[in-house]
């Protein structure tokens, strides 16, 4: 402060500029709020550069649409309309939805036991544990991918080990290549999202509180049900979202253990972006299916909390 | 402050504030600044080659490596679109690699400038029917150096496929059921199909595509996957988990050097051939050395290189006689790209190629 009063004195000579200076200091330290931003502008002014800018970007050609190599810039709904009126792109999405909705469930109820395991049964060693089930996640998403194209394919892990021991003949052909190998693969691909948030529910629950249900004569089952489920829930829920968006929209999992039936809606967005050479029409597809995923997870915090206030 | 002050101080717990912040900055600046050196006295100079992955061995360039050891640099991608959204956005490299057809964007779209063929001591090698291809020269100037030429057509095997002629239909043959795959790119499967169906793509009606989409739509229960990823199609292959395939020249190449009973088709209804080669980009960094790496790729021995490790063949004649007729016969090339030009169909964009691809993802997606 006193090193302050010092520069303060020393510019004195500049009256107007003076006053600006300490209208702008008073500012700072009365308003908590501009305090808070200008801790926040780094982040801010690069979230808003990598994420907002190229958002805004994507809305704006979404309306816009391509001939050739130009963009005809005139305002038109005409990618929205075309969206509607194929029946595939409609359709697409509410598969993809629905493959994403699989893979949640299937993540989430794979997740929960394992973070219970280790919130409640493991004593020593926690974070030898936390890093072991974050290892997997040290390679490549990509290369995670290919590893399950190794153990459901044809000659792969599953059936040449199948093979060996006598139980088959020829090789399962439906492992790989189908919206079920999708849902596999993106189930372990996005497990380490759901584990660690559920563990960390988990892990603030009171104690206590689970002894107090034993005392008050619950089983094990109902404790559960009645105290452990209810107090995890937020980490749950966390899990599921982090989880379910991300998976909506993802092309390279489908396009490479998909085959012909398991493609989803990130593919066709991709091949606008790509082949196809329609960056507006690509774009507007984007939008809406952001647009659709918002309103489903808001629905289904919605009905989170309905139940929630029913209970 | 000597080394051993520091040992010593450090040990004791009491450097003080200051001799700390000097250390550390000193060890800061140094992290950062010693990688800077060596970099910048080496890459600064070297162009930048733009091209499919699988292109950036040293083998392709020897002359190149010959006179500069450290080699040109590398930047590469998967597929043409990509390359081309890539450069349209504002990557500069120096020298590309797009195919014949596309290259038309290319010179739309203002990216490249014509090539000064006689800076190229080998261009005089180069097949003539190379030279003129649609597409590639614009007001009498050379705006695309040839170097790659292939097909696309049915790699299959001999001993688990029984077929009385050569023929496209057999990835549309129910016997194969679940054990076909194609490529994941209009430009390859829907031109196949049109070609099998004897629908002309560069005048497709409304009913052509329509009954183009039939065409396809009958050909996907019977796939195993649509692909860009030519080695799942080269495991498959070799696996038995497919019996036949469309791919390019080198899968069939690679499992014939595997040993595996393998044939690369000559269909009756004519291959689909391409020829794909060098651009320069308009602004070239490095314009002088790329023209050595356009000459240096130019070279006999790079083609030979080509042809041996992945069976295309090589815009320069030299290169046919550096491999010699036993391995051409191995690897199924013509002596000559002419006869192959005359004989199958050669891949150009048909205006409705947009259409096209539209058709093919909705197919794709089951609509």
């Amino acid at each position: 402060m006193t090193e302050h009063a010092k520069v303060t004195v020393g510019v004195a000579a500049e009256p107007e500029r003076l006053g600006l200076r300490v209208w702008v200091r008073a500012l700072f330290l009365r308003s908590e709020q501009a305090r808070g931003y200008a801790l926040l502008s780094p982040t801010l002014i690069y979230m808003f550069l990598v994420l907002a800018l190229p958002l805004g970007l994507l809305v704006t050609f979404s309306f816009w649409t391509q001939n050739y190599l130009d963009f005809d810039r005139s305002f038109t709904f005409t990618n929205y309309i075309m969206f509607f009126q194929k029946p595939i792109y409609p359709a697409l999405l509410w598969k993809s939805i629905k493959m994403s909705g699989a893979v949640t469930l299937a993540t989430v109820i794979l997740a929960y036991p394992m973070a219970y395991f280790l919130a409640f049964r493991v004593k020593r060693a926690k974070m030898t544990w936390l890093i072991l089930i974050t290892v997997p996640f040290w390679t490549s998403y990509l290369l995670r991918v290919f590893a399950w194209k190794i153990i459901l394919g044809y000659e792969g892990v599953i059936n040449s080990g199948l093979k060996s021991i006598g139980l088959l003949e020829n090789s399962l052909e439906f492992l790989l290549y189908n919206p079920f190998a999708v849902v596999i693969t993106l189930a372990h691909a996005w497990a380490a999202f759901a584990i660690l948030p559920i563990y960390v529910s988990l892990e603030k629950i009171d104690r206590s509180l689970l002894e107090a249900a034993t005392d008050l004569g619950d089983g094990p089952m109902m404790r559960f049900l009645r105290v452990t489920l209810p107090l995890s829930s937020p980490g749950v829920i966390a899990a599921s979202l982090f989880v379910f968006i991300p998976t909506v929209g993802d092309y390279v999992t489908p396009s490479l253990v998909g085959g012909t039936t398991g493609i989803m809606i990130g593919n066709i967005i991709q091949s606008m972006f790509g082949k196809a050479n329609n960056w507006p029409m690509g774009g507007a597809i984007a939008v809406i299916s952001m647009l659709s995923i918002a309103l489903l997870i808001c629905a289904f915090l919605w009905l989170i909390q309905r139940t929630k206030r029913l209970v | 402050m000597s080394k051993d002050n520091i040992v010593n101080k450090l040990a004791m717990g009491k450097p003080s504030r200051r001799d700390l912040n000097k250390g550390l900055a000193a060890a800061g600046l140094a992290m950062v600044t010693l990688p800077m050196i060596p970099r910048s006295a080496r890459a600064a100079d070297q162009p930048i080659i733009f091209t499919w992955g699988g292109y950036e061995l040293p083998g392709f360039d020897p002359k190149y490596i010959e006179d500069h050891p450290e080699g040109p640099d590398f930047s590469l991608f998967g597929d043409e679109d990509e390359a081309f959204a890539k450069v349209a956005a504002g990557f500069t490299p120096d020298i590309a690699h797009p195919c014949s057809a596309i290259t038309k964007k290319w010179y739309d779209a203002g990216l490249i400038q014509p090539i000064d063929t006689e800076r190229l001591s080998n261009w005089g090698d180069v097949f003539p029917a190379l030279k003129t291809l649609d597409n590639t020269v614009y007001d009498g100037e050379q705006y695309f150096i040839p170097w790659d030429w292939g097909q696309t057509s049915v790699t299959y095997r001999t001993d688990l496929v029984d077929i009385d002629e050569e023929s496209f239909g057999l990835l549309w043959d129910e016997r194969y059921a679940g054990k076909l795959a194609v490529i994941d790119a209009a430009g390859d499967t829907a031109f196949v199909a049109a070609i099998y169906a004897g629908i002309d793509i560069y005048n497709l009606s409304d009913d052509d595509l329509a009954r183009l989409k039939v065409v396809l739509e009958e050909q996907k229960p019977l796939l195993r996957f649509y692909t860009n990823d030519l080695s799942s199609v080269a495991q498959g292959l070799a696996a038995g988990e497919l019996v036949a395939a469309l791919t390019w020249n080198d899968t069939a190449v690679e499992l014939l050097g595997e040993g595996l009973p393998v044939k690369f088709m000559e269909p009756k209804e004519g291959a689909l051939n391409w020829v794909c080669g060098y651009v320069l980009i308009k602004d070239a960094p490095n314009l002088d050395l790329a023209y050595e790496v356009l000459d240096s790729r130019l070279d006999p021995r790079a083609g030979a290189y080509l042809m041996t490790e992945y069976g295309y063949g090589h815009s320069n004649s030299k290169s046919f006689e550096l491999v010699g007729p036993e391995q051409l016969a191995k690897i199924g090339l013509p002596s000559d790209p002419g006869v192959l030009l005359d004989k199958g169909h050669f891949f150009a964009y048909p205006d409705r190629y947009t259409d096209i691809v539209r058709m093919f993802e909705e197919v794709k997606a089951g609509f």
